[in-house]
C-alpha cells in the first residue's frame, strides 16, 4: 500500500507488472500431480484390500497403516500442494506484488515435502498418534508448524506489499485456510512426548474432551482445508477460465463470514449419540444446519459467474472440470448438514454413507477444481500455448466423472443398506442381521467402489501424462507480447 | 448519480479515472446486476459484480436460523450455570435410555419371560419355547460364533462344522451348554474342556514310517483311496497309541473330545499332507469360554440355535 502513489509517476508504478515468482508455483504443481498418483493409488490399494483381504501384508502394508497414507496423501499432499501452489500464483497477481524473500517460498516447498515423506513413512512403520487426519507424531507436527508459519508469512507478506486497494476474495479464503489450519494444527496436536528421543507422545486431552478436540479439528480440516482453501482456488481460477466477472461481491462477503464463523462450531455432529453432553451435540447440529445456505452461496456465486458461458462447457473441458466441481460442492454441502442432523446421523453414522459423502466432496469438488486449476496453470507457468493433448483432457474428465459416479453411488447404496440392516428387527424383537451379514452384503459394493477408484486414478494418470508432455514441449518461438505501458 | 459514491474514494489510495461516456449511453462502470453501484476494482482482470442474493436463498437462510433457535429453546443447547439450558421439552439422552428400556420391557413378548424362567426340561417340552430360543440364538450366533464357525455354522478348516450332526464334545443340550460356558483349551477358564492330541512324530512316539502308515490307515477308515498294506501294518500301532482316546474301533469318545475317525468328517483335511501334519505335530484348537461373557439365558438360546443348525 505504501508504494501506491497518486499522480502520473504513481500511475506508472501501479501499471508495471512485477516479476512474479512462478518457479515455486511450478514446483508445487509438479508435486501435486505426483502425490495425486501416490495418494489415489493408495486409495485404490486399500479399496482392493476391502475386496480381497489377502492383500493385507503384515505389518507394513495392512489396511490400518495404509489408510492414513491414502487420506493424508490426497488431502495434504495432493490437495495441500495444489492449494499452496495456486494460492502463491493467485496472491501475486491479484496483489500485483512478488512474493517476499528469496528463499522462504522454496523453504515452504521443500519443508512441506519433507513433512509429507516423514508422515507417510511414520504411518507404514506404525508411528502414529491415532488422531484422524492428524496421525503424525509430535516431531513431524513441530516441523509442519514451522513450515506452515513460514507459508503464512509468505502470504501475508505479499498481501502487505500489494499494489491493489482491495484484497481479492480468493485471498480471503486462502488466508482463512492458512490461519485456521495453524490454530487447528497447534491445538489438536498439543501433546507431551514420552521422552525427547522417542517418537511417542501423550495427548494433553483425555476422554470426551479428547474426542471433541479431535473432531473439532477433523471437521474444520474439512471446513478450512478442503473448503476454504479450495474456494480460494474456485474464486480465482473459475472467473479466469470462464472469462467472466464474479457474480456477487455481496454474496462473497455473506458466505465468507458465515462460513468462517459457523464452521468452528459444527464439529460435535461427528459425535452424535456418544458420551458427548447433549447440549454440545445440539449446538453442533444447529450450526451444521445454518451452514447449508452459506455453503450454497459460494456454489451459487460459482454457477452465476459461469452463467452466460454455458456454451463453453461443450468445448472447454477445463471449465467443465470447474463447473462439475461446483456441482459436487453443492451436492456435498447439502448432504453434509442433512447427515449432521442427529436422527439422520443415527442411520448414516459408522456406515459407508459417510465414505460416499466424503468422496463426493473429495473426488468431485476438491479433485475436479484442482484438476481445472492445474490445466489452467500448466501452460501459463511453463509458457506453453496450451495443454499437450486436448483429447487427454476429455479422457481425464470422463474417466474421472464415471469414477466418481460409480464410487459415490456404490458407497451410498452400501451405507444406507448397512444402516437399515443394523436396525432391522424380527417379529420377536431380535436384531435380524449380525454385523457379519452386513459385511457380506456390502462386498459387491466394495468391488464397485474399487472400479470407480481405478477409473478416477486412471484419469489422474492421463493428467500426469498430459502435464509431463506439456512441460516437455518446446516453448513457442515468438517472444511474449510486451507489456503495454498504458 | 454520476458522481462516484464516496465509498469508492475511501477504499484505495488510487482509483483509476472514469472513462468519458457519451451523453445518453449506458455507463459502462455501472454494475448491470446492481445498477445503483459502480463496479468494484478489477483484480488481475477479474471484475466483480454486486448482485443481490436470490430471495429464496435469503429466506431459506433465515429459516435455518429460526429452526436453530427453536431447537435451542426445545433441547439442551447452551452452557449455563450448573450445566446447560435444559430445553422446554425436557428431553435428554440419559433420560431417554431408561424410558427406551421400559418400553422394550413392556413390549417384550411374554414368551421371553417364560423362557427365562423355564428349566431345560420345560423348554424341551415346549415347541414355542424352543423356537423362541433358537430365533434369539440366531442373532447371538452371528455376533459371537460366526467369525470362526461361519454365518451358517458350517465351519472351515480348523473350525468345526456345527451343522453336520457330528459332535466332538457331545450334541446334547447339557454338553453344548457346557462347551459354550467353559470353552475348549481356553486359558481364561479353570473348568475349560481339556484333552490333547499329541504330536506323535514330534514327541518321538512314532517314527516317520509309522506315521506314514497311520495316514493310510486313517484314509482307509474314512473310506478314502489308500495303501491297504500300509494300513494293515498300522493295526498294532493304532491299538497302542490311538485307541485309548479314539476307541478300539476309531469311533472316538465325546467325553474326551476325541473325534470319530470313521465318519468322513475331517476337521483339518483328509489329504495326506494334512493328515501327516496332524499326526506328526498334533492339533489342539481353542475355543473361548463364553460363560461370564454372555448371560446363562443367552447361552441357552445359543444352545438351541446351534443344536438346530444340523436339522
Amino acid at each position: 500500500m505504501s508504494e501506491a502513489m497518486t499522480g502520473v509517476a504513481g500511475r506508472a508504478a501501479v501499471d508495471e507488472v512485477p516479476d512474479y515468482d512462478d518457479h515455486v508455483v511450478r514446483l508445487f504443481i509438479v508435486a501435486s500431480v505426483f502425490w495425486a498418483l501416490v495418494g489415489m493409488g493408495m486409495g485404490v490399494l486399500i479399496a482392493a484390500q476391502m475386496v480381497w483381504p489377502q492383500l493385507n501384508v503384515e505389518p507394513w502394508f495392512t489396511f490400518g497403516r495404509l489408510r492414513p497414507v491414502h487420506t493424508s496423501g490426497v488431502v495434504f499432499a495432493f490437495g495441500g500442494n495444489a492449494v499452496i501452489g495456486t494460492s502463491l500464483y493467485c496472491v501475486q497477481r491479484t496483489c500485483r506484488a512478488r512474493l517476499p524473500g528469496r528463499f522462504a517460498a522454496e523453504f515452504v516447498f521443500w519443508g512441506y515435502q519433507l513433512f509429507i515423506v516423514l508422515a507417510a513413512l511414520g504411518y507404514v512403520m506404525g508411528v502414529t498418534q491415532s488422531r484422524e487426519y492428524a496421525e503424525p507424531e509430535w516431531l513431524t507436527d513441530l516441523w509442519l508448524a514451522i513450515v506452515w508459519l513460514t507459508y503464512l508469512g509468505l502470504f501475508v507478506g505479499t498481501l502487505l506489499k500489494r499494489r491493489e486497494a482491495h484484497i481479492y476474495v480468493a485471498n480471503w479464503y486462502y488466508l482463512a485456510f492458512i490461519v485456521a489450519v495453524t490454530v487447528l494444527h497447534v491445538v489438536n496436536n498439543l501433546a507431551v512426548p514420552v521422552a525427547w528421543n522417542e517418537s511417542d507422545s501423550v495427548s494433553l486431552f483425555s476422554g470426551v474432551q479428547d474426542a471433541m478436540t479431535q473432531w473439532w479439528y477433523g471437521h474444520n480440516a474439512v471446513g478450512f482445508f478442503l473448503t476454504a482453501g479450495f474456494l480460494g482456488v474456485m474464486y480465482y481460477y473459475l472467473p479466469k477460465q470462464a472469462d467472466a466477472p464474479i457474480w456477487s461481491y455481496r454474496l462473497s462477503i455473506i458466505s465468507f463470514w458465515s462460513l468462517v464463523f459457523m464452521y468452528m462450531w459444527a464439529g460435535p455432529h461427528h459425535l452424535h449419540y456418544t458420551s458427548l453432553p447433549d447440549w454440545v451435540q445440539t449446538l453442533g447440529m444447529t450450526f451444521t444446519i445454518m451452514l447449508w445456505m452459506p455453503s450454497w452461496a459460494s456454489a451459487l456465486n460459482g454457477f452465476m459467474t459461469a452463467s452466460g458461458r454455458w456454451d463453453r462447457l461443450r468445448t472447454d473441458p477445463v471449465l467443465r472440470f470447474m463447473i462439475v466441481a461446483v456441482v459436487f460442492y453443492a451436492v456435498a454441502t447439502f448432504e453434509g448438514p442433512f447427515m449432521g442432523v442427529r436422527t439422520v446421523n443415527g442411520l448414516s453414522h459408522y456406515t459407508e454413507w459417510t465414505i460416499s459423502h466424503v468422496h463426493s466432496g473429495a473426488l468431485g469438488w476438491n479433485g475436479f477444481i484442482v484438476f481445472g486449476a492445474i490445466y489452467y496453470l500448466v501452460p501459463r507457468i511453463w509458457g506453453r500455448e496450451g495443454m499437450h493433448s486436448r483429447a487427454a483432457l476429455e479422457w481425464h474428465f470422463w474417466l474421472g466423472l464415471t469414477g466418481i459416479m460409480l464410487y459415490v453411488t456404490a458407497m451410498w447404496g452400501a451405507g444406507v443398506m448397512q444402516g437399515l440392516m443394523w436396525r432391522a428387527y424380527t417379529s420377536l424383537g431380535f436384531l435380524q442381521y449380525s454385523f457379519l451379514d452386513t459385511v457380506i452384503a456390502a462386498k459387491p459394493y466394495y468391488a464397485m467402489r474399487l472400479m470407480g477408484g481405478v477409473l478416477y486414478l486412471s484419469g489422474a494418470g492421463v493428467m500426469a501424462w498430459n502435464v509431463w508432455h506439456t512441460i516437455q514441449e518446446p516453448r513457442p518461438v515468438q517472444a511474449p507480447a510486451p507489456v503495454p505501458a498504458e | 448519480m454520476n458522481t462516484p459514491p464516496d465509498r469508492e474514494e475511501r477504499i484505495g489510495d488510487w482509483v483509476p479515472p472514469r472513462p468519458q461516456v457519451a451523453p445518453g449511453a449506458p455507463d459502462p462502470e455501472r454494475d448491470p446486476n446492481s445498477p445503483l453501484r459502480h463496479t468494484l476494482p478489477t483484480f488481475d482482470g477479474i471484475r466483480e459484480l454486486d448482485s443481490s442474493p436470490p430471495k429464496v436463498w435469503t429466506y431459506i437462510y433465515l429459516l435455518t436460523f429460526f429452526a436453530s433457535i427453536w431447537i435451542w429453546v426445545a433441547y439442551p443447547a447452551w452452557p449455563w450455570f450448573g450445566g446447560a439450558t435444559p430445553g422446554i421439552l425436557g428431553w435428554n439422552s440419559r433420560g431417554d435410555l431408561p424410558r427406551a428400556a421400559e418400553i422394550a420391557e413392556a413390549n417384550a413378548p411374554s414368551v421371553a419371560r417364560r423362557f427365562a424362567a423355564a428349566r431345560w426340561e420345560e423348554i424341551e417340552a415346549s415347541p414355542e419355547l424352543r423356537a423362541y430360543g433358537a430365533a434369539a440364538g440366531r442373532g447371538l450366533f452371528g455376533e459371537n460364533c460366526a467369525p470362526c464357525h461361519g454365518k451358517d455354522g458350517r465351519g472351515t478348516r480348523g473350525f468345526p462344522n456345527l451343522a453336520d450332526g457330528d459332535w466332538l464334545w457331545g450334541g446334547e443340550v447339557d454338553a453344548i451348554e457346557q462347551t459354550l460356558r467353559v470353552g475348549i483349551r481356553w486359558h481364561g477358564s479353570d473348568e475349560t474342556r481339556t484333552s490333547q492330541m499329541p504330536g506323535f512324530g514330534a514327541q518321538g512316539m512314532m517314527d516317520r514310517r509309522q506315521v506314514l502308515d497311520m495316514v493310510e490307515w486313517l484314509r482307509g477308515s474314512g473310506g478314502l483311496e489308500h495303501d491297504a498294506a500300509a494300513a494293515q501294518r498300522s493295526g498294532p500301532v493304532f491299538a497302542e497309541n490311538c485307541a485309548s482316546c479314539h476307541g478300539e474301533d476309531g469311533k472316538g469318545n465325546q467325553e474326551l473330545g476325541a473325534p470319530n475317525l470313521t465318519d468322513q468328517v475331517w476337521l483339518y483335511g483328509s489329504d495326506r499332507n494334512s493328515l501327516f501334519q496332524t499326526l506328526w505335530s498334533g492339533r489342539n484348537g481353542v475355543m473361548p469360554a463364553f460363560g461370564g461373557r454372555l448371560s446363562d439365558d443367552m447361552i441357552r438360546k445359543l444352545v438351541l440355535h446351534v443344536r438346530g443348525l444340523g436339522e
